[in-house]
């Protein structure tokens, strides 16, 4: 009965108590929706991480890691990948051979990281295939030997880039806001074929004015860019025994993920070509990249897989990419800082009306002590009033984020417009919130607990009433 | 027999560092099916009195005994369980609880004695039919006129089985036709059911029906007359 007259209670001031609920509904909305879209933005960051670059789990030679020199392979490299592919969550494993070289071409020379790879193994555990750039070539379908795959961004700083107006840039032009005569103006020069960044430049100066091509001109840049298919690189490397090698490497497709400095250091060269030139043999590699079903045993994985040989180095995602695991428990710890300060906040807004409801039934409180009812009893009263004030706000809320969150999480938030300063720091620019449902249960719970608190302090000045006195108030 | 024995009874009041005695050493007894009226000017000390009978306030001195239980002793949830079981309180603004029905305001207290919803059904569409409310059960207060709303009162005041009921003013807020209405029904249920009633009154109505007139003036007790 005492949960019913506290229902009751709540709408005995509709406008009073939907002004609390509206206000809970709104921070919890905020609240739920911003923790999954950082939640999304984390886990795509760490999936991105671990499906195109680290995988789930490296074995290495102890050595490897701190110098990458030649000699650090895993011996019978072949036999190991065998029996952890024969572990049942393994999806697949590949070996790959790694050389840090230097890419020159006529025009610079810059740093890179030769990953030499079996192109149909790697696709089993990397999607390094399924991110090459439309109409910049293939993943290795070139016969030739010598094919190399690089980034776009390696592409820019070995300037093998050329630019070239299409429909697709002036549509990209159009959905990013470009004004119509700056792009009427770019039209002119549709499909007209620009080797060289200084004479695009040059042209869209003339066209559209000094000051509107530094406006725009990222976007410009960006946008018309196309990538030189078979363009020769010469890559400078150590070969099997120390010695150094100069070989030249034909791109055959341009690739982008979401990570610009994963982008700007790795290539990717046949590895049976690559072994054949280094003097490799076929039993080795320098690391050993394992893709699991799921990380839930991760470190169960780990300790298995390094029982097959203890003396190289088995390390899973959180090892190799410490910043990662620091961000994704940091950011657990951060969802329930946000929703303590929220709640923190509408904690007053429900102290404040429960205040206002002791005040305002002062006699009737009087009345209720008069006759029996203790001292608990009006407490949970007047709590459980708290209590349903927070939690409907709070489950409307959160069901409204979570809406929200499923609706994105479907159809992916896509912020082009910040896309090249998400991308620079790793992240794509198509956003993907998440929720997890013991979020959820925790938030209800902080909800719940809220109530509870919000009512201590109105429900003290209510219990210290005397009955007496409080019959004879005009409240 | 007598079911409330008062005995020297005082009650003095600090307001604004001043004191002020409002019942100066009342010694007074009620038997069981008594009518009585508590009679005096404003400030005679009547509310006082009828506030430390019922154990909503306590006493400076003196003792207040209840079919032997000295109230003064009694504190806490002791107290308000003793309240719960043996007094009825009947109030000047009835204090009813809006948010219910007629029905559930009265079963309020038996659910508070934790009595059966069965018999709580039962025993508040009784009550609420002997005062006169048995077309009225699921009206809540807003939907009552100030007589009705006193009959759910009166009828609450009853429901928990009282050794008494103290009603405060409880014609003070009624026209005389509902006035007329509640004291006939109240004097009904002490006849027939020999069920005490104290009120403390200023009306003359009230006091033209009660069997024994019990007079103060500044805290003391002028007169007690029986008629």
């Amino acid at each position: 009965m005492i949960l019913s007259i506290s229902w009751k209670n709540i709408w005995r001031n509709k406008i009073r108590s939907l002004v609390v609920i509206v206000a809970v509904t709104i921070g919890l909305y905020g609240a739920v929706f911003g923790v999954a879209l950082m939640q999304g933005i984390v886990n795509q960051k760490a999936n991105d991480a671990i499906k195109n670059e680290i995988s789930h789990i490296q074995i290495h030679h102890p050595e490897f890691r701190n110098n990458f020199k030649a000699e650090f392979t895993i011996p019978n490299s072949n036999e190991m990948l065998s029996k952890i592919e024969d572990i049942p969550t393994v999806v697949a494993a590949c070996g790959r051979i790694k050389t840090m070289a230097m890419a020159v071409n006529s025009y610079t020379s810059v740093g890179a990281m030769i990953n030499a790879i079996d192109p149909e193994q790697e696709k089993k555990v990397t999607r390094i295939f399924e991110n090459i750039v439309d109409s910049a070539g293939t993943y290795f379908e070139s016969k030739n030997d010598n094919a190399i795959l690089i980034s776009t961004t390696l592409a820019k700083h070995l300037k093998i880039v050329q630019f070239k107006i299409t429909d697709k840039t002036i549509e990209k032009f159009t959905s990013i806001k470009v004004p119509k005569e700056i792009i009427t103006n770019l039209a002119t020069i549709k499909y007209e074929l620009f080797r060289k960044e200084k004479d695009y430049i040059a042209k869209l100066e003339e066209l559209i004015g000094v000051e509107n091509t530094e406006k725009y001109e990222t976007s410009l840049i960006n946008n018309a860019m196309t990538y030189k298919l078979r363009s020769k690189i010469i890559f400078k490397f150590q070969g099997a025994n120390g010695e150094m090698k100069d070989e030249v490497f034909k791109v055959v497709g341009y690739y982008k993920t979401s990570n610009t400095t994963f982008d700007r250091i790795n290539v990717f060269v046949k590895k049976d070509y690559f072994m054949k030139l280094s003097g490799y043999d076929n039993n080795s590699a320098h690391e050993i990249a394992v893709l699991l079903e799921n990380d839930n045993k991760i470190e169960k994985l780990t300790e298995e897989i390094k029982a097959i040989n203890p003396e190289m180095e088995t390390i899973n995602f959180f090892e190799i990419d410490p910043m990662m695991e620091m961000m994704v428990k940091w950011t657990q710890v951060y969802y329930y800082i946000l929703i303590v300060i929220i709640l923190f906040a509408l904690g007053f807004g429900i102290v404040n009306t429960m205040l206002m409801v002791v005040l305002e039934r002062v006699k009737e409180l009087g009345m209720l002590m008069a006759i029996g009812m203790n001292k608990v009893k009006i407490f949970v009263m007047i709590m459980l009033e708290s209590i349903f004030l927070s939690i409907i706000g709070g489950v409307v809320g959160m069901l409204l984020g979570a809406l929200t969150t499923w609706h994105l999480g479907k159809n992916g938030w896509n912020i082009a417009q910040y896309a090249e300063g998400f991308e620079a720091m790793g992240y794509s620019s198509v956003l993907y919130p998440q929720l997890s449902f013991d979020f959820l249960i925790g938030t209800t719970l902080l909800v719940i607990l809220t109530g509870i608190i919000a009512a201590i302090y109105p429900a003290r000045k209510a219990l210290k009433l005397n009955p007496a006195d409080a019959i004879r108030s005009d409240a | 027999m007598d079911i409330i024995t008062v005995k020297n009874l005082h009650k003095i009041y600090k307001e604004a560092e001043i004191e002020v005695h409002a019942v100066r050493g009342i010694d007074l007894s009620f038997k069981q099916g008594e009518f009585s009226a508590i009679v005096g000017p404003s400030g005679s000390g009547k509310t006082t009195f009828l506030n430390l009978l019922g154990g909503l306030d306590t006493a400076s001195e003196g003792e207040i005994l209840i079919d032997g239980t000295d109230m003064e002793a009694l504190r806490g949830s002791k107290l308000i369980d003793f309240r719960m079981k043996n007094i009825g309180f009947v109030f000047q603004a009835y204090n009813l609880i809006p948010v219910l029905t007629a029905k559930e305001n009265v079963e309020f207290i038996m659910h508070l004695q934790g009595t059966s919803k069965a018999e709580r059904t039962k025993r508040s569409t009784e009550l609420l039919t002997a005062v006169g409310l048995g077309e009225r059960l699921n009206s809540r207060p807003g939907k009552l006129s100030g007589g009705q709303q006193q009959r759910v009162a009166v009828a609450r005041a009853l429901a928990s089985k009282p050794k008494f009921i103290l009603a405060d003013e409880p014609t003070a807020n009624l026209d005389s036709e509902s006035t007329a209405n509640l004291l006939n029904i109240m004097e009904r249920l002490n006849k027939e059911e020999n069920i005490t009633f104290i009120f403390s009154t200023h009306d003359a109505r009230v006091v033209k029906k009660a069997r024994r007139i019990i007079t103060l003036e500044d805290g003391k007790i002028l007169k007690d007359e029986v008629k």
